[in-house]
């Protein structure tokens, strides 16, 4: 499949690449444009550790093609610059072990205060379904969201 | 291996390029196949751009486009929002599509089934439970079913965890029809349900004998049947309640 040049909106600045249409925005991020935070976890769409902002809703890099995300806008984890509450309270509340999960729980947390801005426990379990963490057990996350969005 | 990827800008474009391609819709089930180079395809359609979206009603009936995307289908009350809201989590939803649901004969189809749901091909309209004998090269432009029957309807769901996990089996009941979901390459009416439909117990145990589940990683032949049966059974008995 030949390359061609896509365009899109990066984090808040123009972004183009040279790419196959059908590779992965997830891989798209990861080799050619060095953002490293959306991790190639199951690569079936199952644990959420790809997930990225696509026009401010949650999607899963690792299944979708780098040609559907042509002129829109895209956010991953480094966008947020360290400056987001939801990174600062998952640093205090231990809501990291490993951190393979970390990138995509906290885009999955970012796009739930950002719709609903007082989630209750169970609403913040709901939006993190899709993401899955081997090493907490999910609740010093839970407890982290709880704290950004008090 | 893939060597071309389209992205049509309407239906009928992509009908015309479909011959002996793979379409792909929201790419939650063909995006896996083509990465795990498993599929036998060498094209793949998108329909992203094909306008394929939106959700209408009108004189009683809902239309939804086949590439309205499951996040979007929550939104509808009854029985085939709640089907879509069981489907992964919130980042597939905001890509899986109902079509491409309907197609591989998911949580949704299993809904819609029980609404005697009709598929819109373009070219012809045929009742869902005609789709997957009939689909072809065919592109499903959309689904509509009567906003009654889904409103009064009911969806229950057993899987190996409560969220983001393929479904042991679906049961989906509405105007006296009964689906069942998981049991086979896709969702069947029970016609030994829907004769009990006043006895869940009768019916559960109707709707288990007519079913003979493939064995999975997710649930053996055994344990698909035996919940096939309480699962009729407990639909039933919420439908009643309704």
């Amino acid at each position: 499949m030949p390359s061609e040049v896509f365009e899109f909106e990066l984090n808040g600045r123009p972004a183009e690449v040279m790419a196959k249409p059908l590779a992965t925005l997830g891989h798209v991020l990861r080799e050619q444009l060095e953002l490293r935070a959306a991790k190639a976890g199951c690569r079936q769409g199952g644990c959420g550790s790809c997930t990225v902002m696509v026009d401010g809703e949650p999607m899963l890099s690792c299944l979708l093609p780098v040609a559907n995300v042509a002129g829109r806008s895209v956010q991953t984890l480094e966008g947020f610059g360290g400056e987001d509450r939801l990174q600062q309270v998952f640093h205090e509340r231990f809501a990291v072990q490993c951190g393979f999960c970390a990138p995509g729980m906290l885009i999955a947390a970012r796009a739930l205060l950002d719709r609903n801005p007082s989630p209750s426990r169970e609403e913040i379990a709901e939006a993190l379904v899709g993401n899955v963490c081997r090493c907490t057990g999910y609740q010093s996350i839970i407890d982290a969201i709880a704290e950004a969005a008090a | 291996v893939v060597s071309e990827y389209l992205l049509p800008s309407s239906a009928d474009e992509a009908a015309a390029q479909r011959g002996g391609a793979v379409l792909m819709a929201g790419g939650t089930t063909v995006m896996p196949a083509v990465l795990a180079g498993s599929l036998r395809e060498t094209r793949v359609v998108g329909l992203a751009r094909a306008g394929l979206d939106g959700i209408s009603r009108e004189g009683g009936r809902t239309t939804i486009g086949a590439c309205t995307t499951l996040a979007a289908a929550t939104a509808l009350d009854g029985v085939v929002g709640a089907a879509a809201a069981a489907v992964g989590g919130p980042a597939l939803r905001n890509m899986a599509t109902v079509g491409g649901n309907v197609v591989v004969g998911g949580d949704v189809a299993c809904a819609l089934l029980a609404l005697d749901a009709t598929v819109d091909l373009g070219w012809r309209t045929v009742p869902l439970a005609d789709l997957w004998r009939e689909l072809g090269e065919d592109i499903v432009r959309s689904v509509a079913f009567n906003d009654e029957a889904a409103a009064g309807g009911v969806f229950v769901r057993w899987a190996r965890r409560a969220a983001n996990s393929p479904a042991v089996v679906c049961v989906a009941v509405a105007g006296g029809r009964v689906a069942v979901g998981g049991v086979g390459e896709h969702p069947v009416r029970s016609a030994g349900a829907e004769a009990h439909i006043d006895n869940p117990e009768a019916a559960g145990a109707a709707a288990a004998a007519e079913v003979d589940p493939p064995a999975d990683g997710i649930a053996s032949s055994w344990y698909r049947k035996r919940m096939t049966e309480v699962f009729v059974r407990r639909a039933l008995e919420a439908w009643h309640a309704v």
